[in-house]
């Protein structure tokens, strides 16, 4: 199944389904409503703005009056625009950056092109299968950015906004939907797209606030026009059908933030959360958290010593389009002695963004703790790791698998990067054989007998067992290449632990098998390490104290956490 | 979206929010159900969306911007359904999708059961961030910022959705196209 395939079945599936609530439900939120009182407003009487990602009024800039800006805005969608708004550009200067717009924008649409009536379209289409090169351009449209699937590339596009809107130099900025996909698997698209968004760059302009950049504004030191168009196959749906644009419209200008306000910004933001840690409360009103961010060391260092002072640094920004920063934090304690510094990306309109995977006290990543859902076992490693200690209780593995993974920040999680893992190996092989392969257990096993069995199959190659501890108990330990020809059963892409078939050709897997005792969730575990050989060493050298910190509690109940 | 409705019931006007709230339940159900796969829970999700909206819709400061607001809050209510499923939950077992189905032939089936299966076993942001591109058409930019995440970090998230249920139908296809050869061993 190729790309396209792939996602109109996935459409296809998501479309099924109910999509309408019980009444039930409705009213029990609206009695429920009725007797919740609302917050006090924090923010001062709003109105409304465009929907233009980051936009933000800034009256004060608005030097020219509403009536002068729409007649350059609707004008400068035309040709002659860009004459317009160089001479706004000449009496306003280039020194102070300039925002000339009311809210909405400039509005213009138009209808189709280049055919302006359906029949003009069919007689397009004859004579395009004639091989006429007057119109077998409008033949073929591909996508192009697979990311996030909505770009396509035709030259009815560049045509369109060259010859059509006067538009000398554009950049795609959106996508919309697209209504069918050929289903060939080289990205050709048919039917109908519609929402395609690009803006406008300023033919041969600079971009003032950020030189940079590859496309410079054209309405004012801020906005760029922009045009959202639909385009569709009207006389024949195919790989030869030729497209026309069926309708555009002026979107709201897409607009940069000013680095100056936007650094200002992010520094004032910045010096109240990092004032709000050495305070000791508040720091979270303004940070995104969620389980994948824990917000290491928020308000104290790994011995409890509560911060001091604080000091920031510029590393990146402000940055095309919105402004956002990276910054680089240092919270102080013990008079100095102990430092600890993380990275901290700020943009406009959202949270606070810290890169836990950056913290460091006096230079050491920080060891952070992970437990599992069921509390039933945890395991401590350094910032620079993720980890993903699902057990078996989240309706997001296979059966009643039970399963757990540590891979580095920046790695691709289940991607070939290396990864401690813990897996119920015999869960692992019934669900690996439910899904049509071979399993490499027979049954039930205990970790010796595991190891035996490991040794006799011919799909690999392993090291004699040697003891080990795991979580304070007896464990064996061996290490395991993939045969010549060694075939394993593999989780067919999927990215959870994998236990020994996690090795593939060239790698080399470090096995633990440890029996648990009674009241743990598995009877036997599998703690696995891959590498590449070359790298096998280093590796082990580095997860050896995430393994050793693996700790096992029977009989736990205890939610999932994430110790800072 | 109605923008004087949106004041009105930013002012405290409970009859305009009811009115926002019966426009908007079944398109909230909609995404919630397909996030979480489960009528009850996605019901529970919704509740908790109009309640919280109504709370916070004060500190809200961009009309226009209610409907991702209100989006962003349904996700965050899956999630902390989807936790609290799992946290109770001893054993999570496939459920049935409880919509209709809208073709019976048996590939269709198959296939849609691949996906369900592939499906739960995502975290509930990827499940999220595939249902508001896939269902929603929100590009990856578009779900950054409503979130508040970093579009990196969707563009992950879908990535790996994408990876895991195209190898839940490449796992499905196999052992339906290696099947009648096993038939015959």
């Amino acid at each position: 199944m190729n790309e396209n395939e792939f996602d109109l079945t996935a459409r296809a599936w998501l479309e099924d389904g109910p999509t309408r609530m019980a009444d039930h439900a409705l009213l029990s939120a609206l009695e429920e409503i009725h007797t919740t009182r609302q917050r006090r407003a924090v923010w001062p009487a709003w109105r409304a703005t465009p929907a233009g990602i980051g936009w933000r009024g800034r009256p004060t800039l608005q030097r020219v009056s509403l009536v002068v800006a729409y007649g350059i805005a609707a004008v400068a969608l035309v040709t002659v625009g860009s004459v317009l708004v160089a001479n706004l550009r000449t009496i306003q200067g280039p020194a102070a950056p300039t925002s000339t717009l009311p809210a909405s924008g400039p509005t213009s649409s138009g209808g189709m092109w280049p055919q302006s009536t359906l029949d003009e379209v069919r007689l397009a289409q004859e004579r395009a299968e004639a091989g006429d090169p007057a119109y077998t351009w409008q033949v073929g449209a591909r996508i192009v950015d697979h990311e996030p699937y909505t770009q396509v590339d035709a030259e009815l596009v560049d045509r369109f906004l060259r010859e059509a809107l006067g538009w000398e130099s554009y950049e795609f900025q959106d996508g919309g939907v697209f209504s069918d996909w050929a289903g060939t698997g080289d990205g050709w698209v048919e039917g109908s797209v519609s929402g395609q968004q690009y803006r406008r760059c300023a033919a041969g302009g600079t971009n003032l606030l950020y030189p940079d950049a590859s496309c410079a504004p054209t309405l004012d030191d801020l906005h760029y026009e922009t045009v959202s168009f639909d385009m569709a196959q009207l006389a024949r749906a195919g790989r030869d059908g030729i497209w026309v644009v069926t309708g555009w419209r002026s979107a709201a200008p897409f607009v940069q933030a000013v680095p100056a306000d936007a650094e200002a910004d992010a520094r004032r933001r910045l010096e109240a959360f990092l004032a709000a840690r050495v305070a000791g409360s508040g720091a979270e009103r303004d940070v995104l958290i969620d389980d994948r961010h824990v917000l290491p060391l928020l308000y104290a260092t790994t011995s409890g010593a509560r911060y001091e002072r604080y000091e920031l640094e510029r590393l990146e920004g402000p940055d095309w389009p919105d402004g956002r920063m990276t910054f680089r934090v240092r919270l102080i304690a013990d008079g100095g002695a102990t430092v600890v510094e993380q990275e901290v990306a700020v943009q406009q309109g959202n949270p606070l963004w810290v890169r836990d995977e950056t913290t460091t006290e006096n230079g050491q990543p920080v060891p952070l703790s992970h437990a599992s859902p069921d509390g039933s076992v945890s395991v401590t490693a350094p910032a620079t790791w993720q980890a993903w200690l699902n057990g078996t209780s989240t309706g997001v593995s296979p059966d009643d698998v039970w399963f757990g993974a540590l891979w580095r920040v920046g790695d691709f999680f289940g991607g070939e990067g290396e990864q401690v893992e813990l897996t119920d190996p015999v869960a692992f092989d019934a669900w690996c054989g439910a899904q049509g392969g071979s399993p490499l257990l027979s049954g039930p096993a205990s970790a010796a007998e595991i190891a035996q069995q490991v040794i006799a199959d011919p799909t690999f190659e392993s090291t004699a067992p040697v003891a080990a501890r795991i979580g304070g108990l007896e464990a064996v330990s061996m290490d395991v290449t993939l045969a010549p020809g060694g075939d394993p059963c593999g989780a067919f892409g999927i990215e959870i632990s994998r236990w020994v078939h996690a090795v593939g050709p060239g790698e080399r897997l470090r096995l633990y098998l440890v029996d648990l005792p009674e009241g743990m969730p598995v009877r036997t575990l599998a703690v696995t390490v891959v590498a590449t050989q070359d790298r096998f060493d280093d590796v082990i050298a580095e997860t050896a104290p995430i393994i050793d910190s693996i700790e096992f509690h029977p009989n736990a109940t205890a939610t999932p956490t994430v110790v800072p | 979206m109605n923008l004087a409705l949106v004041e009105a019931a930013r002012s405290g006007d409970e009859e305009a929010f009811a009115s926002i709230a019966r426009g908007s339940a079944d398109r909230l159900f909609a995404v919630a159900h397909r996030i979480l796969r489960d009528v009850g829970r996605a019901e529970d999700a919704v509740q908790q969306t109009l309640v919280t909206a109504w709370r916070e819709l004060p500190a809200l400061r961009d009309a226009e911007r209610f409907e991702a607001w209100l989006h962003r809050i349904l996700v965050h209510a899956c999630y902390a359904e989807a936790k609290r499923a799992s946290r109770w939950a001893a054993n999570v077992v496939a459920l049935p999708l409880d919509g209709p189905a809208t073709r019976d032939t048996t590939q269709d089936i198959v296939t849609r059961d691949a996906l369900d299966r592939g499906f739960r076993r995502l975290p509930p942001e990827q499940r999220a961030a595939f249902v508001l591109h896939h269902y929603l058409g929100w590009s990856v930019a578009d779900i950054a910022d409503n979130l508040g995440v970093p579009t990196e970090t969707i563009r992950s998230r879908l990535r790996y959705a994408t990876s895991t249920l195209r190898a839940a139908l490449d796992a499905d296809a196999r052992t339906t196209s290696t099947a009648p050869l096993e038939r015959m061993a």
